[in-house]
């Protein structure tokens, strides 16, 4: 049996067992003992998993992702979440769709000190979905803001997402999290504005009730300080290369430890809770990159990176329309797994593709991230709508309905990314 | 009896997460040590770089077993909501088994590992830390994931509590929240 072959009766075998509801790093790892064994030889096989289940772990370059994961959850249990959303109101409260508008702002400042998109989507759902229901915004739409909104979460940095293509593809990491900011900026402003347009076609989404906060300007950013000041220490920090990524996140989170304490808006119920959710949510995360590592040796035995880099490389068809079938892809899987578990599975076989087609390694990564974040609110699997759904209690079907709109303005925003390459490269090309 | 054993397991692996996240916020104490001896005293603490994966190692492995007693996995749904459930019981079965043979195989081979290190005498550049400890803490943490995953087939088995065999009502079996960073 040709190395070929096998790599394709291992993703037979991979779709096999996720129907049976394996979890997808278990599938993985299965599949690719069996797969090794069968092309290499079953000794070597099992030895290699012993390495890179250890190797897989034992990275310096993804221990900024338990770090970034911490600053956020140690953020949002200091309440700066529901911070950031008080003090957007005080700006937005007379604009029709405000508190909208307002809701998808707040998880652009919250991403910005966040690495987790479940984290954002989360703190939104708790903090801006009862006070849009309670001026009368539509239950679906309130909910659908949080969930659109945690999506930037992964998109701009920190993010613990962009940190994984960026060990995936050995590309710089810090560029990959620079790279994401501008077009972060751009689609958290392209999803307020779609928010308004909602609310103006449809009035009897939003509200005719809002009432004049209780805080002036002034106060409201008083409220909000820390959220530039450690997103500037932090990034500021990686785009002069004083930090390396992963002393930004380690910054970051004991920054975010500092305000909590010093405030004293963080409990010692709150750290322990941040922390043990950090542990959980990291411990997750390695089992897939520890699975991807196994996998991935499967991969290139196989050769099947090659074959399809090959295949597509002789097909002569124009770029645009390989990275469209590549959108294409992820958005099917994405009605399969979530995110992460795409991005371990199809980049090492998608980025050789695309470097062969001669585009930027660093442009790709944040495209691949905006690509799947599409897919983390689209039906039927739609990570984020599923976990905001559950924490409102608001009928799942609801919130998917009203997450269409936000469906079209990511698609508009991959779109600019795609002709305007320059949105991404720009700021990392610019770092010192 | 059952119910004392599978609870003393949970326990176990609660301990085994609380040690996780200590060793989450030694990674934590390390870097910003390193950071303010390096701009304010222009002496970084040496060997940062060294043990940061090596703690990266024991928050993972440490972290797992509690996870998967909370259920933080992420699977598929796509046929398994619509059938009924007692195919989901089987699927349930099935799947956790298949977990059981991957993880023992893992287990066996992150020993073996450890082994390989010991006999090389690998240790890290700067303070010689032997890294076959480090490889047999991975190996614990492999071993009390395969257990809690056992533990966990025999509360839905025995029946021992409700939520493990929660419907189609909970997408994932409640299983998702622990996802996507």
């Amino acid at each position: 049996m040709s190395p070929e072959l096998v790599g394709l009766l291992g993703f037979v075998g991979l779709l096999t067992l996720l129907t049976l509801r394996v979890p997808v790093a278990i599938a993985m790892i299965a599949v690719a003992i069996v797969g090794n064994a069968r092309i290499v030889d079953v000794d070597a096989a099992l030895a290699r998993t012993g390495a890179d289940a250890f190797q897989g772990a034992a990275s310096f370059n993804l221990s900024v992702i338990p770090l970034f994961v911490l600053m956020g959850l140690l953020l949002a249990a200091a309440g700066l979440g529901a911070d950031a959303y008080r003090a957007l109101d005080v700006f937005l409260w007379r604009l029709r769709g405000g508190l909208a508008v307002a809701t998808l702002g707040a998880s652009a400042l919250f991403a910005s000190v966040s690495g987790s998109a479940v984290a954002s989507a989360t703190t939104m759902s708790v903090v801006a979905v009862p006070e849009m229901r309670k001026f009368g915004y539509d239950s679906g739409l309130s909910a659908a803001c949080a969930a659109v909104g945690g999506t930037l979460g992964a998109l701009i940095p920190p993010s613990a997402v962009l940190v994984l293509y960026g060990v995936l593809t050995e590309e710089p990491i810090g560029d990959i999290l620079l790279a994401g900011i501008v077009p972060g900026v751009m689609t958290a402003g392209l999803l307020m504005i779609t928010a308004y347009l909602v609310v103006l076609r449809r009035p009897e989404l939003g509200a005719d009730t809002s009432t004049k906060p209780d805080l002036g300007h002034l106060a409201a950013l008083r409220l909000v300080w820390p959220v530039p000041v450690i997103f500037a220490i932090s990034m500021g920090g990686i785009f002069y290369g004083v930090f390396t990524p992963t002393e930004a996140g380690g910054a970051g989170a004991a920054l975010a430890l500092i305000y909590g304490v010093v405030t004293r808006r963080l409990t010692w119920a709150g750290f322990v809770g941040a922390l043990s959710r950090s542990v959980r949510t990291s411990a997750f995360i390695f089992l897939l990159v520890i699975a991807g590592k196994i996998f991935g040796f499967f991969l290139s035995v196989s050769r099947i990176p090659f074959t399809v880099t090959d295949f597509v490389g002789g097909l002569d068809a124009p770029r645009w329309l390989v990275i469209a079938a590549i959108f294409v892809v992820y958005f099917v899987l994405g009605a399969l797994m979530d995110e992460i578990a795409i991005l371990i599975i199809m980049t090492p076989i998608v980025y050789p593709v695309v470097i062969d087609l001669g585009y930027d390694g660093v442009w790709f990564g944040v495209l691949t991230i905006m690509m799947l974040l599409t897919g983390l609110i689209t039906p039927p699997v739609g990570l984020i709508t599923f976990v905001v759904s559950g924490v409102t209690n608001i009928e799942l079907g609801k919130v998917f309905r009203a997450t269409f709109p936000f469906t079209a303005a990511l698609s508009l925003a991959i779109g600019l990314v795609i002709a305007f390459p320059g949105i991404v490269v720009w700021l990392p090309n610019a770092a010192g | 009896m059952l119910r004392r054993v599978v609870g003393s397991i949970r326990f176990l692996n609660r301990v085994g997460h609380y040690f996780a996240g200590a060793a989450l916020l030694a990674m934590l104490a390390l870097t910003v040590v390193d950071i303010v001896g390096r701009s304010l005293f222009n002496s970084p603490l040496s060997g940062t770089v060294e043990v940061t994966p090596l703690l990266l190692v024991v928050v993972v492995y440490l972290g797992f077993a509690h996870a998967e007693h909370q259920g933080d996995h992420v699977s598929v749904d796509l046929v398994y909501t619509r059938v009924g459930p007692r195919a989901q019981r089987v699927a349930d079965l099935v799947a956790r088994s298949v977990s059981l043979v991957v993880l023992g195989v893992v287990t066996w081979q992150l020993w073996r590992y450890a082994g390989v290190q010991e006999a090389g005498g690998y240790t890290t550049a700067v303070l010689e830390w032997e890294i076959h400890w480090f490889v047999r803490i991975a190996a614990l943490g492999a071993a009390l994931l395969w257990l809690a995953t056992l533990v966990e087939i025999v509360a839905v088995v025995a029946r021992l509590d409700r939520q493990v065999s929660a419907g189609p009502l909970t997408p994932g079996g409640g299983l998702r929240e622990g996802s996507a960073p």
